[in-house]
């Protein structure tokens, strides 16, 4: 994982963290007994802390852990603050400061730390402390633990064997995880008795968790061996082993301690250069940073939670929405005076509207910028000449978007370079050079963000997908060129002679179709034989707020998005004829095919001879939904269908109208 | 230098992982091509980690890891599987493999693994 996209995030925060806890410190140190400014400047270290280590700047980690056991006794009244308790701590920020500094400046200095972490142990140890008071028992309700469970701790604790509560949180790119869930608890149940896991093992065997788990294990080891067993597992982000205690003498005493290791393990970025190094992330991330050491100083922003954002965008949406009901309103009554107030509050939305728009976009650079380096290493791997151009990288797409885009379009490049780009030897023969070129594009083509992967390969094969298709007993009597070219997104389809491990399983096709369409985009070949092979990937700009044509079949409304809508017809039914047993209309000298979306979504139609027929283009595609009639056009906020739903490929979402309704919006690409 | 056996029926696949291996200080003292060559050259090679591929003609991998398990409790394989194996790694891993990885490879997280079952 590439750290270095963060550290201008880190140092912004860091600084500020460390500004804080001077602030924190001086004011402890006037006004001692001032609970709150305990608190604040802990929560401030422990910040700094999990912050430096996931960066894998772990000096810093570790001093600041250090620092936290102190602001700790503090907090729990076992050490009183003193003036010599006060340097000690200023010290120990000073060293922060420097450190984070270096890092700024992206200097390799290193810090001695070892004499103010000295000082700090003596501190945090240097009292007798209250044996009462370390042996308090823990806090184990709120990890649901039934009676019986309970038993088993106890019982444990009184043959003298550990209980731990390990939190596990695997790389945030882990792929398999609920295979690598299940090598934890495995390994962790050679090692000891597993008591529970949070979630449950079945849920953790389909996947059905984020990153994290939580596993209670029974054992005779101790917390490091534990943590050390969990960490020889790779692509572990983070173990937490976290000492389990109920004692049923149990006092009614304030809010235990839970004595916690937190191992944010050194992020295990191992950064493979031609020469055979291996940089552990921790220089890795100094080398990426002296690149940009120019551009390093802080910009002038502020770090916004992307939900809120999310629920900024929702909450214009919706005040879009009733401005809309509200024009509608003031036109009906005719009122002058109203109609030119709502005029402005029309324009200050829009403005609006605009603007949180474009505060969640991002330069697609983001993305783009790891692709060079892809090439490079494809190239090598496969014995081949390849150049990336990129053209358009300052276009801004969603964040939503960006965050997703990365992996469907590393798909693309892969299979440009496996298969489209020919060998050395083959370029040569056909008088080509014996460089190939994949480009990378991103432009804006109206409401529309377009990214393109072309390559000046071999092109694809028509006869070998016609064969293909075949094969899977597909009909391509009577399909386009470009139809049939378009089946290599379907699943299961792959024409490679050999699978490689770049690409040719067929799983990657319909996997980067699958991607875009969640997000609302559309994916097409063009390919020329000999010539080449170019996939354009066509996404909305923003992914909130849509126009919509509302629609109705039988007594269901829907929304389609006005993307993707080309024309809307009144038809006969009787105009609908048939070809090759699919539903066709002719309009203008051209076939469309129809789609009855009744039947496709299981709904009862109205028996009505007029219905209208909405054409929409998806990518290269054309085709006509068939729907009983029009609402009207509209304005819609998308709310994403929720866990549970998400399955549903029919949708993209619902919104919610202005009069309460709700309504799905149709995922048109499933229907094409 | 720790001492790798390759196995899988991929001849690309055997030379970008010898490739990642031998770049970063580990010594390939094997290549099998299938499940059986494998068992075969673990008992010879005595490798310190082997890399084991899931789907190969012969013996398959989980096979494989059976076998050298039964040889040698200790042995420490990494499987090397594709998207979508989910149960076959969690076959493997009952069966006694260390670790697995997930093609398509990064070197880095090949390197990850073998160091952390090597210790």
């Amino acid at each position: 994982m590439d750290m270095s996209q963060y550290l201008d995030m880190f140092l912004e925060e860091s600084a500020e963290n460390l500004q804080y806890l001077n602030d924190g410190i001086l004011a402890l140190e006037k006004n001692p007994e001032e609970k709150e400014t305990i608190n604040s400047i802990f929560r401030a270290a422990h910040t700094l802390k999990g912050m430096a280590g996931s960066m894998g700047f772990s000096d810093i980690a570790e001093l600041t852990h250090k620092m936290e056991n102190v602001l700790d006794k503090f907090r729990k009244d076992e050490l009183n603050v003193t003036s010599d308790v006060v340097s000690v701590l200023f010290k120990c920020l000073d060293a922060l400061e420097n450190m984070v500094n270096a890092i700024q400046e992206g200097s390799d200095e290193k810090f001695d730390t070892k004499e103010i972490i000295e000082m700090l142990e003596n501190i945090q140890s240097g009292k007798p402390v209250d044996a009462k008071k370390v042996s308090e028992e823990k806090n184990v309700s709120g990890y649901d633990l039934n009676d019986y469970d309970k038993e088993i701790i106890k019982q444990a604790q009184e043959k003298n064997y550990n209980v731990y509560k390990i939190d596990t949180t695997l790389y945030k790119d882990c792929v398999l995880k609920s295979s690598r869930a299940f090598l934890v608890y495995k390994t962790l149940e050679e090692n000891g008795e597993l008591i529970k896991t949070i979630p449950s093992t079945e849920d953790l065997e389909q996947e059905n968790f984020d990153r994290s788990f939580t596993i209670m294990l029974i054992t005779e080891k101790n917390s490091d061996e534990i943590k050390n067993i969990v960490m020889n597992i790779s692509e572990i982000e983070k173990v937490e082993v976290t000492e389990l205690n109920i004692e049923a003498t149990a006092e009614a005493a304030p809010a235990a301690e839970i004595k916690t290791q937190t191992v944010p393990v050194e992020n295990a970025n191992v950064n493979v250069n031609g020469n055979g190094n291996i940089n552990s992330n921790n220089s890795n991330v100094k080398t990426d940073k002296e690149e940009d050491k120019t551009n390093r100083k802080a910009h002038q922003s502020i770090r916004v939670d992307l939900e809120r954002l999310d629920k900024f965008m929702n909450l214009v949406g919706e005040l879009v929405m009733h401005r809309t009901r509200l024009e509608q309103i003031s036109t009906d009554l005719k009122m002058t005076e109203l109609h030119e107030t709502l005029e402005q509050v029309g324009r200050i939305t829009s403005d609006l509207q605009d603007l949180v728009m474009k505060v969640r976009m991002l330069p697609i650079e983001r993305v783009f910028n790891r692709f060079p380096r892809t090439v490079r290493d494809l190239s090598k791997e496969l014995n081949k000449e390849i150049e990336l151009i990129i053209e358009g990288e300052d276009t801004e797409l969603d964040r939503t978007v960006i965050d997703e885009i990365g992996e469907p379009i590393m798909h693309l490049i892969r299979n440009s370079a496996d298969h489209g780009i020919e060998p050395v030897e083959e370029r040569v023969k056909k008088g080509k050079n014996p460089k190939g070129i994949i480009k990378l594009m991103a432009y804006q083509e109206g409401n529309k963000a377009v990214i393109r992967v072309e390559d000046d390969g071999k092109g694809l094969d028509i006869e070998k997908i016609k064969n293909k298709a075949k094969k899977l007993g597909i009909e391509v009597e009577g399909m386009s060129e470009a139809d049939i070219k378009n089946l290599i997104f379907m699943q299961g389809f792959s024409t490679s002679d050999k699978i490689t491990d770049v690409s040719g399983r067929g799983v990657g096709m319909d996997v980067v179709k699958t991607k875009i369409s969640s997000l609302g985009g559309t994916v097409d070949v063009i390919s020329e034989a000999g010539k080449g092979t170019a996939f354009v990937i066509r996404l909305p700009l923003t992914l909130s707020i849509i126009q919509a044509l509302l629609v109705k079949i039988g007594g269901e409304t829907f929304a389609i998005s006005l993307g993707f809508i080309e024309k809307v017809l009144t038809m006969d039914v009787e105009d609908i004829k048939k070809t090759n047993k699919k539903d066709v209309i002719i309009y203008r000298d051209n076939i469309i095919p129809i789609v009855k979306l009744s039947n496709k979504l299981n709904i009862e139609d109205e028996n009505t001879k007029q219905k209208y027929i909405v054409i929409v283009k998806v990518g290269e595609k054309t085709a006509g939904l068939l729907v009983d009639s029009l609402l009207g056009q509209q304005e819609i906020v998308i709310k994403p269908m929720g866990r549970t739903l998400q399955n549903l490929k029919e949708y993209v979402g619902a919104t919610i109208l202005g009069d309460g309704l709700v309504t799905l919006i149709l995922n048109i690409a499933a229907f094409v | 230098m720790p001492k790798v056996l390759i196995v899988d029926d991929a001849a690309f696949m055997r030379m970008m992982l010898k490739d990642i291996l031998t770049k970063n200080g580990f010594e390939v003292v094997g290549e099998a091509p299938n499940g059986l060559k494998g068992v075969e050259m673990y008992k010879a090679e005595k490798p310190d980690v082997v890399t084991m591929d899931i789907t190969m003609p012969e013996m398959d991998g989980i096979e494989a890891v059976k076998q050298i398990k039964a040889i040698d409790p200790n042995a420490k394989i990494i499987m090397c599987s594709a998207m979508g194996q989910q149960a076959m790694v969690m076959e493997a891993i009952k069966s006694g493999a260390r670790d697995f990885i997930v093609k398509p490879f990064q070197p880095e997280r090949v390197l990850e693994a073998l160091k952390k079952v090597l210790g």
